[in-house]
């Protein structure tokens, strides 16, 4: 008897008596497709956040000036030259225009800006790179945010928030105007006001004595050519993606960097940890669930072992019968192992469509809370149903081993009865 | 004999052996049946016709002597030995049917062929074949529920023919029958036997049926008290 006439066999049998054989498949179906909805749901959380994550602004990575080795002695022999330079940066960003940005925000000082009526307001200087306002997905309301030649060209210009527009110069317009800041230190310095951007607070919420931003050139701090940032963040373009920014970085400082005997500029993903971290906590949880939930097809392959004793007792005389007419005790244990097999592979398909057809639901469901909840997230949350194939995979062969495992010890007792008293027993 | 198809020598039957309730069944039956021939064996409940019956379908084991089936020696040989020349030398008919019910007629026809190994397109050629000797070639499809007891006994006799069988052992094929019917089962051997050459045993209790034959071997106590054929 050939293995498809063992299959056959066995799917008539499990036909003939359809309800108890989908009661029997009932504890595969249940774990089978706990263990689908559990592992399709912490894949696609993972999708989800992951995607949310990259559109929030997560996709910046840190360029960092380091060791090529640490020795104990290595900043011993740190010189001058060394350093990288900020000017090395607007090299990267004009060499692949559309990629990077480049962001430092570096307080320098609080300051008063009076304005003619002799109002004054605090404010807070902040000296930065151009990257920063798309970093922090600052609105432009006015003008223009601070951009790379504002920083070459040591142009005195600066960005100012709303409220400080608002209270400086009532309803015209900032833009072109000079500001005078008295700062701290004792100096006196004359910006002109290129830009103004959304701060999200009214004139009258903010009052005079809390402090503004007001953005100015990072040239302002220090001449970019004896600036040294050891740590300098790197913002990528979504749509060029992530490996190829990290290569191409990697690749700029290769070059300048490669006959320098200690040192190097490399790309530090602190934050991508952070990610990373988030993904590995969420498929530890998805691996303890499963396997929580992989008890229920423990329990279902002991209910598969259960019915098929009572089958074999039913259908004593059928043994009988079949064992007169000449069938080897091997061909009765190896059809009764077929038909325990083949439930359990049938529950298991049940269990993978019933899994597969409630995560998609919750997708929707879950889109549909989205959407009218949190309608802010929507464009950047967007609900995706990943479902595991290897976890599919892993059910099916799972399904075989139980049918195998529990089917055996009823389909030995079927193989081994006499068939002188099966034939009585009737 | 040298033509004999069975050769029944000294065969003694115990159960229990060594314990408290040991207990003998059959005592010292030799026995010769001839290619071709229509024997019953008769005797009362408790006679050992069953042992016997059991003994002959290769579904038990004598406790001594010796039974050659078809120049077969069966007493050397193990289960799967035994099952194979089962499947290929004897047809069995149950008084009870016995067939399969979750399978239809002509399925429980290919049984035996399907544990020879036979090819299903074969199978179900040879099957067909078989459902209309016996008169049953419009029932193909039924399930065992669906048909009469005589239709099923039918059925059962396509089946013992299946692989060809050197003998059909018949264990009260009409028991479960009306006269009738159980008349309409009773010629169906005859013509097998007188066709097709057929060697049948039939065991019964009803010394009617029994002089249908053309021997009668009778059995009490265990022991074969007279045989038709003259020697004993």
């Amino acid at each position: 008897m050939n293995l498809i006439e063992c299959v056959k066999m066995a799917v008539s049998s499990i036909k003939a008596n359809k309800m108890r054989s989908l009661l029997t498949m009932l504890g595969i179906i249940i774990g089978i497709s706990a263990v689908i909805i559990i592992t399709t749901i912490g894949g696609s959380v993972k999708a989800t956040m992951n995607n949310a994550f990259n559109s929030f602004g997560m996709n910046y990575f840190y360029g960092w000036f380091t060791p090529k080795e640490y020795t104990e002695d290595v900043y011993d022999k740190l010189e001058a030259d060394d350093l990288p330079t900020l000017q090395m940066y607007y090299d990267l960003v004009e060499k692949y225009p559309d990629q990077f940005e480049i962001s430092e925000n570096e307080f320098y000082c609080d300051g008063k800006v009076l304005n003619q009526k002799n109002d004054y307001q605090n404010i807070s200087l902040r000296c930065t790179t151009s990257g920063y306002f798309s970093m922090t997905n600052k609105k432009l309301a006015e003008g223009r945010f601070l951009t790379l030649r504002d920083d070459l060209e040591k142009k005195s210009v600066a960005v100012v928030s709303q409220s400080f527009a608002h209270k400086y110069c009532g309803n015209s317009s900032i833009i072109n105007k000079p500001i005078t800041i008295a700062l701290q230190t004792g100096e006196e310095a004359i910006f002109y006001v290129v830009g103004v951007y959304e701060d999200n607070t009214t004139d009258v919420e903010r009052s005079s004595s809390e402090k503004t931003n007001i953005y100015v050139p990072f040239q302002y701090l220090v001449d970019p050519k004896n600036c040294s940032s050891n740590y300098v963040t790197v913002v990528w373009n979504q749509d060029m993606g992530i490996k190829s920014a990290k290569e191409n970085f990697t690749r700029f400082f290769e070059n300048i960097y490669h006959s320098n005997e200690y040192w190097h500029v490399e790309v530090d993903e602190y934050d991508q940890e952070m990610l990373g971290t988030i993904n590995i906590a969420l498929n530890i949880l998805t691996i303890a669930f499963s396997v929580i939930a992989a008890i229920s097809l423990l329990v279902g392959g002991i209910g598969v072992m259960n019915i098929m004793l009572v089958s074999i007792v039913e259908r004593t005389s059928e043994i009988g019968v079949r064992k007169a007419l000449g069938a080897q005790n091997s061909s009765i244990r190896i059809q009764f192992v077929m038909e325990a097999i083949m439930i359990c592979i049938i529950g298991s398909i049940i269990g993978i469509l019933i899994g597969l057809g409630f995560s998609y639901l919750l997708g929707f469901v879950g889109s549909y809370v989205v959407t009218t909840v949190v309608p802010e997230y929507a464009d950047v949350v967007d609900v995706t149903v990943k479902p595991s194939v290897i976890a599919i995979i892993i059910s099916v062969l799972s399904s075989i081993l139980i049918g195998v495992t529990f089917g055996f010890y009823p389909a030995n007792r079927a193989a081994k009865m006499n068939p002188i008293d099966a034939l009585r027993h009737e | 004999m040298n033509d004999s198809i069975i050769s029944l020598k000294n065969i003694d039957k115990k159960f229990n052996i060594g314990q408290d309730n040991e207990l003998q069944i059959l005592f010292d039956i030799s026995l010769e049946i001839p290619k071709g021939q229509f024997v019953s064996i008769v005797g009362s409940s408790g006679a050992g016709k069953s042992t016997l019956m059991n003994i002959l379908g290769l579904l038990d084991k004598p406790t001594s002597g010796s039974y050659t089936l078809n120049r077969f020696c069966t007493s050397e040989l193990n289960d799967k030995q035994l099952s194979k020349i089962r499947n290929a030398e004897i047809g069995f008919v149950f008084q009870t049917f016995n067939l399969i019910p979750r399978l239809n007629a002509i399925k429980n026809v290919e049984l035996p062929m399907l544990y020879k190994g036979v090819a299903q397109k074969e199978r179900t050629e040879n099957a067909r074949k078989l459902m209309e000797m016996v008169g049953m070639s419009d029932r193909c499809e039924h399930f065992p529920n669906q048909l009469s007891g005589g239709q099923k006994q039918r059925v059962s006799i396509a089946r013992a023919m299946a692989n060809e069988p050197s003998i059909i052992l018949a264990d009260e094929p009409t028991g479960a029958l009306d006269t009738v019917t159980g008349r309409k089962i009773m010629d169906i051997f005859h013509r097998l036997n007188k066709e097709q050459g057929k060697t049948i045993v039939l065991i019964t209790h009803s010394p009617e049926l029994a002089s249908e034959t053309d021997r009668i071997v009778t059995i009490s106590d265990g022991k074969i008290i007279s045989d038709s054929e003259g020697t004993q």
